[in-house]
């Protein structure tokens, strides 16, 4: 292995290098994330987060207040390159899939903790929001849940 | 009435593990991709292959004055005169092997030498033939350069020149449309120094093709086949061969070659071995070896 032989398969690796690390570091990251939502989720299954307009019936309501839960997340490496092969052929991509789902169930567990800290255990109208903000290069997405959190409602846990 | 009971419920299960590994869709994908340039690569490549033959010869020529007729003079004086002397010696025995050849009309055969040490001889578009001077050195009759005239002039009378060049720059074109940086300049390199392409090597059939022809007409011109066993004796074997020379990759072996020459003789009725001309002065009193001439 001279430096001549690394010199001239140079392009190959600026790809391969990445790829390996966007894979390796990409899942680890996947994974911990994923057991850290579903921690978070079993931690506040207490609040509820519905997308209806109107208060439930036979809830009252104290007062009101906005909440929101906002998250950026990223691709890696290794899913831009997957992808790049999905545009010539089309299909269900996976890679996105995951990334998105996790993104969705970040943002509401962010919603439900904020109506948590304001004291309330039912988010009414809850609505999801996303938008690019990175190039194709690497593509990021923000995604964000907002809603109408219920404080000081009777029952105060309506079932559940 | 009793009031809807409300509830979240926890997803069943992660999407991370639910479906197909990652790494198995990247092969799938990359698989498939590299299938599909393959067969590109291969349609368009024998496609150009078929029809670059097809052109009228009159673009090939057009290109090879493009190509090499800025070629830079020689430098001394002295060395010039002698170097139009051995071209025009070189161009006519290779004007007396075309005549033999019925080479369609409109389609110019022109020698010339090359100072390099290689013991080869190509030729490219536009019916250009370049001889190595360390060909011309081993070459010892003109019989044997008659036969090696004949060889290289068949392939560009059979077109193997265009069908090799159309081959290249479409399999380079798509290459480009595919990777654009590297392949592009691939590309461009490879328009450059048309003369390398032809060192690429032609297929065994079209060498089979230009060998019998090399032997028909050294038969018409002198009655016997000695000036081509000579030459495939001459021409270098795998072991001696200088490495990335196109012979030793492309053309049949010497034995096999020896053998198939013999029946093709025997069958013409043909002398293996003749009266023999000296090579023309010129030709003889080369420069010497490595000289650099531009």
């Amino acid at each position: 292995m001279n430096l001549h032989f690394w010199l001239e398969t140079f392009n190959l690796w600026v790809v391969l290098v990445p790829l390996l690390l966007g894979y390796g570091v990409g899942r680890w990251l996947e994974r911990r994330h994923y057991r850290s939502i579903r921690e978070r989720e079993q931690a506040l299954r207490h609040v509820l987060a519905l997308s209806t307009r109107y208060v439930p019936e036979g809830v009252v309501a104290g007062s009101a207040q906005l909440v929101t839960g906002g998250v950026v997340i990223s691709s890696d490496y290794f899913k831009t390159f997957v992808a790049g092969f999905r545009k010539f052929f089309g299909g269900r991509f996976r890679g996105y899939e995951t990334l998105l789902e996790r993104a969705r169930r970040e943002a509401l567990l962010r919603l439900k903790a904020q109506a948590e800290a304001a004291g309330s255990t039912l988010v009414i109208g809850v609505r999801f929001q996303s938008t690019t903000i990175a190039g194709s290069a690497t593509p990021s997405v923000e995604i964000m849940a907002f809603g109408t959190a219920l404080i000081g409602t009777r029952p105060p846990t309506p079932a559940a | 009435m009793t009031p809807p009971r409300l509830e979240n419920r926890l997803p069943p299960e992660d999407l991370l593990e639910r479906d197909d590994h990652p790494l198995r869709e990247l092969a799938w994908l990359a698989g498939a991709s590299l299938a599909l340039l393959a067969v590109l690569v291969l349609v368009t490549g024998l496609s150009a292959r078929w029809l670059a033959p097809r052109l009228p010869f009159k673009y090939e020529v057009a290109l090879a004055e493009r190509v090499f007729d800025d070629e830079k003079a020689v430098v001394t004086s002295a060395d010039a005169a002698a170097a139009r002397a051995r071209r025009a010696a070189l161009q006519a025995l290779a004007d007396r092997v075309a005549a033999v050849m019925a080479l369609p009309p409109g389609m110019p055969v022109v020698v010339s030498d090359d100072p390099s040490d290689l013991v080869n001889a190509y030729a490219t578009v536009g019916g250009r033939i370049h001889v190595f001077h360390g060909l011309l050195r081993k070459l010892d009759s003109e019989q044997a350069l008659a036969a090696l005239l004949a060889h290289e002039i068949a392939h560009v009378k059979h077109r193997h020149v265009a069908a090799n060049m159309g081959h290249g720059l479409a399999v380079m074109l798509v290459l480009s449309v595919v990777m654009p940086e590297g392949a592009a300049q691939a590309a461009q390199g490879l328009l450059s120094s048309a003369a390398q392409l032809a060192l690429l090597g032609y297929s065994r059939d079209a060498e089979r093709q230009a060998d019998s022809e090399a032997l028909a007409a050294s038969v018409a011109l002198y009655g016997h086949a000695g000036g081509v066993a000579t030459l495939f004796k001459v021409m270098p074997q795998a072991e001696d061969a200088p490495a990335g020379t196109a012979w030793l990759r492309s053309h049949p072996d010497t034995v096999e070659r020896l053998a198939a020459l013999r029946a093709a003789a025997a069958a013409k009725g043909a002398a293996m071995e003749g009266a023999v001309t000296a090579l023309p002065g010129v030709l003889k009193a080369l420069p010497a070896a490595g000289a650099p001439k531009s």
